[in-house]
């Protein structure tokens, strides 16, 4: 059914992310691959790859500036981005869309259950459950970031308020906390917007912001069902099919 | 124990010792143009045939030494024992011969010592000496019985060393004092030591020297001239070759553990001067490289198990200190190309360059006691807790620092555990997905059993 709908028709497209919210991922993937290209040499500061790195960035003075620099973006960033979210749901202009609900967790047994053949598609909100996941591991993880980047930065301060042993803990949190994050980004992240069959060679939603009809419909039901509530068709428990997203 | 080091990891290739034997002066022909080297350089000896006729004629000395004294004393008196044994005989030609022989002898007998050492010794053994412009007084007397001991007494002429005299009356020379004799003759020395000489040439008493330093040391003010021996340069004695010039660092590593044990323990496993500044390839200590270099030099034993067993020290010591701030910068700088902006403490800048205590010493600038101030050096506004930070060189255990050690375990623990979870879950929709896609290729529907 979805199959010739597809096909027959040109594929229809609705807004998803605003300029503003590409304008955002994009600034953070740019400050998480600086800190990554920075950070990582000195995590391996025994491999070749990192004298090379050091080289290239024209040393290590710089390097630790870079990453210190793209830090505080980063630490501005996150505390802008968690004030306007904040304000914005408190004062009903930005819709809480990433808030965890026990509906997800529902959502997560579900979509196990239906990855194993077990059960039906679960039905998404606008933003599913690995998304929900991802968003609040990285804000947490930021935030760790942060805290542990700024004793290490401070370490002559923090030891004013805190016993010395803080410092290497904060290096230890800091380095595994980066290795976590890439390791989640790497395997999930790229996973999902670029190695995934139906969106491979790479989901361009958050290039131009745009979404197919199709493709909302069958991976966001509950969004597309808030979206156009006078349509019905196709949008009940419609059976998944991957291949139908072609 | 003993053990052969090589510290700062620089290795001259053996072959350039070989190429050294190669144009010794016993060992070739001599002045072969084949060989490296200026010929004026090389060691000449005067041919036989020439010296025979040289000898007499040429000193005075000689003549009397040789013609009158020793066959008197060495020759006469066995040919006149056997002289008058045929005198009684009455055989009036064989008083004829004898004293034929002993003229001949003398010729022959300084033929036998041209090319020899005892050709020198028989003035050389006399406490001689010769007063320089300068009014210093320069002993020309040689010890025969210990330059023979030495390590070139039974292998080199004096005249491979002393190029310029060959033959007596000797050349006139013009040296205005000890100093610059020392320094004509030290390039004697280069001439079979070619790699020796070569590593010097990279060290930081060869610039001393290019700059017209006349305090520079050479080979003989640390090996001697006429006495040098195989062990008479070795780990114990390497500190007082170099306290002559360096008498402060002398006093302070005499009180060190290091400089303790090995001065008065006689204990050769601790360095010496040697063991970190390299023998001939001094480095300039000042320079940025030698103090990135100083990690990996106190690595040398102290990452060596075997030899760190002896003191019960742990060898934790390097790998704890290179994965700390300080230790992840060194290893950096020494990467980057160019010197680093700021310095990053290194061994020496908490323990003590030459004065390095044992950590025991309560005077050591690690203890408790001393390691705010220490740290202080650096960080001017540390306070007491300050300190802390530092691990004292243990890795983090439940006991040492449990903060440090239940983090990294919750991460050993996490780290896996997450990233699993998504792999399986990544892997389990990349299932699906296959599965559904080879379905669909048959023409059925894998969810098609829920379908109502």
């Amino acid at each position: 059914m979805a199959k010739t709908k597809s096909s027959n028709k040109k594929p229809q497209y609705i807004q998803r992310f605003s300029l503003k919210q590409r304008i955002e991922h994009w600034l953070f993937f740019s400050l998480f691959v600086t800190l990554l290209l920075t950070g990582l040499p000195q995590k391996f500061f025994e491999t070749g790859w990192a004298a090379d790195a050091v080289r290239l960035l024209g040393g290590l003075d710089f390097m630790r500036w870079l990453h210190r620099m793209a830090g505080w973006g980063f630490s501005i960033f996150v505390v802008y981005f968690l004030g306007y979210s904040i304000i914005g749901m408190l004062l009903g202009r930005v819709a809480p869309t990433m808030i965890p609900f026990p509906a997800d967790l529902r959502e997560v047994c579900k979509s196990l259950l239906w990855n194993a053949g077990l059960a039906n598609r679960p039905l998404s909100p606008r933003f599913n459950y690995q998304q929900k996941f991802e968003f609040w591991g990285l804000l947490f993880g930021g935030l760790l970031m942060m805290v542990t980047g700024l004793m290490l930065y401070f370490p002559i301060q923090t030891a004013r308020w805190l016993p010395g042993q803080f410092i290497p803990a904060a290096k230890t949190a800091h380095s595994y906390e980066a290795m976590l994050a890439l390791l989640v980004i790497a395997f999930w992240h790229l996973y999902n917007a670029i190695f995934r069959p139906s969106v491979f060679p790479l989901d361009r939603t958050m290039i131009h912001g745009k979404i197919s009809l199709d493709h909302l419909k069958e991976e966001y039901p509950l969004e597309y069902r808030r979206l156009f509530p006078d349509e019905e068709d196709g949008c009940a428990e419609t059976p998944a099919d991957p291949s139908s997203s072609r | 124990m003993k053990l052969k080091r090589y510290p700062g990891g620089t290795k001259v290739p053996p072959g350039i010792y070989l190429e050294s034997w190669s144009h010794h002066p016993i060992c070739v022909k001599k002045n072969d143009p084949a060989l490296p080297g200026p010929p004026e350089r090389r060691f000449r000896q005067i041919p036989p045939l020439l010296a025979l006729f040289l000898a007499p004629v040429s000193g005075t000395f000689f003549m009397l030494g040789f013609l009158i004294l020793t066959p008197l004393i060495l020759l006469a008196i066995p040919f006149l024992a056997i002289g008058r044994l045929f005198w009684y005989k009455g055989a009036g030609k064989f008083k004829l011969l004898i004293v034929t022989v002993m003229i001949l002898c003398g010729p022959i007998w300084v033929y036998a010592q041209v090319g020899s050492n005892q050709y020198c010794l028989n003035c050389h053994r006399n406490p001689l000496s010769k007063n320089l412009p300068d009014g210093t007084k320069v002993s020309l007397q040689i010890h025969s019985e210990k330059y023979i001991k030495s390590v070139h007494g039974r292998k080199l002429l004096c005249t491979a060393c002393h190029t310029d005299i060959q033959t007596f009356p000797h050349p006139r020379r013009s040296y205005k004092d000890r100093r610059d004799l020392v320094m004509a003759y030290s390039k004697a020395c280069t001439t079979c030591h070619v790699g020796k000489f070569k590593e010097f040439q990279e060290g930081v008493h060869w610039a001393l020297l290019q700059a017209k330093d006349r305090r520079a040391p050479l080979c003989a003010d640390c090996h001697g001239a006429h006495t040098i021996s195989n062990d008479g340069l070795n780990g114990n004695n390497v500190p007082h070759a170099c306290a002559n010039c360096h008498p402060k660092v002398f006093s302070d590593y005499k009180k060190s553990v290091h400089g303790g044990a090995l001065l008065n323990k006689r204990n050769t496993s601790v360095p010496s001067c040697a063991t970190c500044h390299r023998s001939h390839t001094i480095e300039d200590p000042r320079k940025v490289e030698f103090r990135l270099n100083i990690p990996k030099l106190c690595a040398d034993c102290h990452a060596d198990e075997e030899l760190m067993e002896l003191y019960g020290i742990s060898t934790h010591v390097v790998s704890t200190y290179l994965n700390d701030f300080h230790g992840v910068s060194v290893a950096l700088y020494g990467a980057q190309n160019g010197a680093p902006a700021r310095l990053t403490a290194v061994c020496t800048d908490c323990h003590g360059i030459h004065d390095i205590r044992s950590v025991k010493d309560p005077e050591s600038h690690v203890v408790k006691k001393n390691l705010l101030k220490t740290c202080k050096k650096c960080h001017p506004g540390a306070t007491i807790n300050f300190p802390g930070a530092w691990l004292s060189h243990y890795p983090p255990s439940p006991d040492r620092a449990p903060l440090v050690y239940y983090v990294k375990l919750f991460y050993f623990l996490f780290i896996p555990g997450v990233v699993g979870g998504l792999v399986i879950h990544l892997g389990l929709d990349l299932f699906h997905d296959i599965r559904t896609r080879w379905a669909a290729r048959k023409g059925k529907d894998v969810d098609g059993q829920d379908e109502e």
